[in-house]
């Protein structure tokens, strides 16, 4: 206990003496406080004293909390949170590993009675230590800002800390492992963005994709409702038309699905960071009726159907995710992977002379 | 009857044979070295660039896994936690995090070596006493000098109170008199009993300071022994003499040999022995001859003789065809020997 302390207490040093983390701080508060300076009322927002009459964005629209626990979700969570400051505390902790192993460093520490896996994972999770500071201070900063001005007391918007802090793993794992391999903190930096980046186009064209089949299962499900309520109403005119549309979308179901399937393995295997933003907010929805409302009249025109309406789609979309993209999907399997990064930096640690 | 402090001085704090490292790519750096070093006793580690000592020094430290090791450190197997935990050590380049302050190192590293927070205050303080660094212990190691840093090094090697100190080039970058400083408090350790194993390429040093001293080289341990054992072969008296004529170096030639003769008319005679009545004969001669005997000198190598003419003689020995440049025996034998257990990787 007495070493784990010690590594603790050396990494809360290690980060009060880097002044990016105070950089980062200090605009998590400063987000939070323009956020807190905001105000809504039925004609419009004022900021600072100024008002800004809108027809779209007023209490007629948006009931107060909503306009702040939107702000919080879409401007906290999905921007600032898991891109901007995720970058910020990658910059920051991408050299601990690195720092870790350098020669002269690396000496007294594996010449004290501390196993080397110990030793290696302890300073690894005291490098989730920043991302988690920040989370904790934006979110504890925006539930008061939701409470005071939107009038609605939050506790799981902290839900959002540690997800963040657990999304920032998954780059952090895949970092350290390159810090160990390279022992370079800015080739680990750039191989975790470009790995990031990677993660990124995969998890988007799997949605690509997952949208495409599904809103083409749907325009199927729609063309034959519409050829039974012809045939129920002996109109049957153009169903012969609607019958080749049929086939035509049907076939290119299948494509879709055929092109989903694999890349589902795929993503299901890899770290998933959007998806876990995208399991926070539907989480948040769901506890803190964060959603938006939507318009019935709004089509779906996204993949050429003129018969799906948006809101449809989007119930669909919704209870997709809702029935394969829960928590042990999305976080467990991420957190396999990233247990495997870890074993792999654990063995070449253990295994490798300074 | 054989009484504890006996017992106690003729165990061996580090008693490894057979120590072989080979890295990946086939590079051998330690070829079986074997090494004795006795509680209690400041042991010195000589070798030139490249020899293996550093490698041996880490592997002792868990730094570097050895391809194969038989023996004890502090009478368990090498390695270990529990060894570790009674092993103070400071690295070469060692390298402190820079945004602690000195106080902080010692006691950071303190905290690694188990020590309860309880014991580290106080001990931090009467170490920052001990290097003399009290007044700049709130200050960060930036701030430091080489030589400050050493010292927090030392002070941080020691906060775990442990039986046995390695140091791998304590001094260096140190002034004269923090030098001096370093090696007085060698001494006190020593005194307090502790092991300390000295890595250093100062011999001047290691002399003044080890009671037993081991030189390695190209992987291999070429000599051990207390410098005393070591030099044994090669004392010797020499006598300078002023217009010696031929005749008599002629005739003292035969028991003395001529060593040099850097003015023509002062020559040096070295006769190899540490006994005065076999060079009476000699004196008597060139007396008789008319010669002035000018100095008469009992003398023996010195360690960085010693050092060179291991050197020199290993490498005599890995060149097909080149001869020794001496035959005087290199290692003398530990105080104590045991059978230790294997260890291979």
């Amino acid at each position: 206990m007495t070493q784990t302390l010690a590594i603790f207490l050396d990494a809360y040093r290690d980060l009060n003496s880097r002044k990016l983390f105070w950089l980062a701080m200090v605009i998590s508060a400063l987000v939070v406080a323009i956020v807190g300076a905001l105000g809504i009322d039925d004609t419009g927002v004022s900021a600072l004293g100024f008002h800004f009459n809108s027809k779209f964005v007023n209490t007629l629209f948006f009931p107060r909390d909503l306009f702040y626990k939107l702000i919080f979700q879409n401007l906290g969570i999905n921007i600032w949170l898991t891109w901007l400051a995720a970058i910020l505390a990658l910059i920051s902790t991408a050299s601990i590993v690195p720092e870790l192993i350098a020669n002269g460093s690396i000496d007294m520490m594996l010449s004290k009675p501390i196993t080397r896996s110990r030793l290696f994972l302890t300073r690894w999770v005291t490098g989730l230590f920043f991302a988690g500071f920040q989370a904790a201070v934006f979110v504890i900063a925006s539930f008061l800002v939701i409470g005071i001005r939107g009038g609605a007391w939050e506790p799981g918007l902290f839900l959002a800390i540690p997800v963040v802090v657990v999304f920032f793993s998954y780059l952090y794992c895949f970092c350290a492992l390159m810090g160990v391999l390279t022992r370079s903190t800015v080739a680990s930096l750039l191989l975790t963005l470009v790995f990031w980046l990677a993660l990124f186009g995969a998890q988007k064209a799997e949605q690509f994709l997952n949208y495409g089949r599904l809103a083409s299962s749907m325009e199927v499900t729609a063309i034959e409702r519409t050829i039974a309520s012809r045939l129920e109403k002996n109109a049957d005119a153009d169903v012969d038309k609607l019958r080749a549309e049929l086939v035509s979308e049907t076939i290119s179901a299948g494509r879709w699905n055929s092109g989903y399937w694999p890349a589902y393995a795929i993503v299901t295997v890899l770290p998933k960071t959007n998806e876990t933003t995208e399991w926070l907010s539907r989480t948040l929805v769901k506890q803190s009726n964060f959603r938006p409302p939507a318009k019935d009249d709004d089509e779906m025109r996204f993949f050429g159907s003129s018969r799906v309406k948006r809101k449809e789609f989007e119930q669909a979309t919704y209870d997709d995710a809702e029935s394969r993209k829960g928590a042990l999907w999305t976080i467990g399997t991420s957190l396999m992977f990233e247990a495997v990064m870890l074993g792999g930096c654990v063995w070449l640690f253990r295994r490798r002379d300074f | 009857m054989v009484g504890l402090s006996t017992i106690v001085v003729l165990m061996l704090a580090i008693d490894l044979h057979d120590v072989t490292k080979t890295y990946r790519g086939g590079v051998q750096a330690l070829r079986g070295v074997s090494l004795a070093v006795q509680a209690g006793e400041i042991f010195g580690l000589l070798g030139p660039n490249g020899a293996g000592k550093s490698t041996l020094v880490k592997i002792i430290m868990t730094v570097v896994r050895p391809t194969s090791l038989r023996g004890t450190v502090l009478g368990q197997p090498a390695g270990t936690q529990a060894v570790l935990a009674r092993i103070g050590y400071l690295p070469e380049h060692h390298r402190f995090p820079q945004y602690l302050t000195g106080r902080q190192v010692i006691d950071f590293f303190g905290a690694l070596g188990k020590v309860p927070r309880a014991v580290r205050r106080p001990r931090t303080e009467e170490l920052l006493e001990l290097v003399g660094m009290r007044e700049w212990g709130n200050r960060r190691v930036t701030m430091y000098s080489k030589g400050m840093q050493q010292r927090i090094g030392i002070a941080a090697a020691l906060i775990n109170d442990p039986e046995l100190v390695v140091l791998d080039e304590p001094t260096d970058g140190v002034d004269p008199v923090g030098r001096r400083e370093i090696r007085d408090m060698l001494l006190r350790l020593r005194g307090e009993g502790r092991t300390v194993l000295v890595n250093s390429h100062l011999l001047s040093e290691v002399e003044m300071l080890a009671d037993r001293v081991a030189i390695i080289n190209q992987g291999t341990t070429l000599a051990q022994g207390t410098i005393e054992e070591l030099t044994h072969e090669s004392h010797r008296y020499e006598i300078e003499a002023m217009h010696a004529p031929d005749m008599v170096v002629t005739a003292v030639g035969p028991v003395a040999g001529l060593a040099s003769v850097a003015d023509p008319a002062l020559r040096t005679f070295v006769i190899p022995t540490r006994d005065a009545a076999i060079i009476q004969p000699a004196i008597d001669a060139l007396r008789a001859a008319g010669a002035t005997v000018t100095r008469v000198e009992r003398a023996r190598e010195t360690l960085e003789d010693l050092f060179v003419r291991s050197v020199i003689d290993e490498r005599g020995r890995a060149m097909p065809g080149a001869q020794r440049a001496s035959t005087a025996p290199l290692t003398a034998p530990p105080a104590a020997s045991r059978t230790p257990p294997e260890i291979r990787s």
